[in-house]
């Protein structure tokens, strides 16, 4: 039940503003604790991650507002967006990439390290 | 009659506005355990609160996890899950004919998840992305359906009883209790937390659950 809430504070305007904030500026952090998250935090994070990379794409006009009234919808468009990526990566090199802010097949974020995001 | 009515439509318009409240008022507690991981609550008049294990009851985790295990590992009546798939086998029962359903109906899970995707980019109609969605709810229920199905089966292997027992270490590690202003460990032994009324056990197993997943 927990992550239903967790999902649906990660939605909120607040929320996606204070992470852009935390991105942006070192005096703005979600978190008391700078490592070691907990499993409640990780999930947040992920899908903090996820509709800020969804709200982009609909503001790109590459998907339209209606993905956001069923969490069924964004997660199917998550899995292509994910799979789209992959394909168009794939072809440019042999090496595999992840996408920020996008589920990965198991339904994952797979965040930006250094090593993909030289890829 | 008409008075029923009434009471009956005002019981409905309490009970959306609970609702709505319960859905906000979570919201803000799951708002405040992200930020510190800590979850504070009252039980029987006494102040508890869960939290993140340090270093040292990670520690403590382990060595009693290791124990735990040294000791089922010993008991002949509990199987590992690889021997209890085997005793299975010999009954008529394939978990691996389960396991092989789960992979096909991820499988198609992911396909009928791109389809969605991809039709609510190219934007058609309605119909088409609830026809979409009315198959991944069916195919979820059919996963859900053979995830239970197996671990069922696996219940009593050696493997499922020590993850409970780690559930409820992590538990008895990570309840304190305020005592004058002080927040300490809530109870001495592993033993004697188990011994405390099933509703406060099953709380803190929730709320750790939040923590450690």
């Amino acid at each position: 039940m927990i992550y239903t809430y967790l999902r649906k504070l990660a939605k909120t305007t607040e929320m996606l503003n204070l992470f852009i904030a935390a991105k942006e500026m070192a005096c703005f952090s979600l978190f008391e604790n700078k490592k070691d998250l907990s499993s409640s935090q990780n999930y947040f994070l992920s899908h903090l991650y996820f509709y800020h990379s969804l709200n982009n794409d609909i503001s790109a006009k590459r998907v339209s507002e209606k993905v956001l009234t069923d969490e069924i919808y964004e997660n199917a468009y998550a899995h292509y967006r994910n799979n789209e990526k992959e394909e168009k990566d794939n072809g440019k090199s042999n090496q595999k990439r992840t996408i920020q802010g996008v589920f990965s097949k198991d339904n994952k974020i797979s965040f930006p390290t250094e090593e993909n995001k030289n890829a | 009659m008409e008075q029923l009515k009434k009471e009956k439509i005002h019981d409905d318009e309490v009970k959306k506005i609970l609702d709505t409240m319960s859905e906000e008022y979570q919201i803000d507690k799951v708002s405040e355990l992200i930020k510190d991981n800590k979850i504070e609550f009252e039980f029987e008049e006494k102040q508890y609160r869960v939290r993140l294990l340090n270093a040292k009851e990670k520690d403590e985790l382990d060595m009693i996890r290791r124990r735990r295990f040294g000791q089922l590992l010993k008991d002949k009546d509990i199987l590992l899950e690889s021997d209890l798939i085997v005793a299975y086998q010999e009954k008529g029962i394939n978990i691996s004919e389960i396991d092989e359903q789960i992979k096909k109906i991820n499988a198609e899970l992911a396909a009928q998840n791109y389809k969605l995707g991809e039709a609510l980019v190219k934007t058609p109609g309605d119909t088409i992305l609830k026809s979409y969605k009315l198959e991944i709810l069916k195919l979820t229920y059919q996963l859900n359906e053979l995830i239970i199905q197996r671990s069922h089966l696996l219940e009593y292997s050696l493997e499922n009883y020590l993850q409970i027992f780690v559930a409820q270490a992590i538990s008895y590690l990570c309840l304190d209790v305020k005592i004058e202003d002080k927040w300490v460990r809530a109870f001495g032994t592993l033993d004697e937390f188990l011994t405390q009324e099933d509703k406060l056990i099953n709380l803190v197993a929730v709320y750790s659950s939040y923590l450690y997943r």
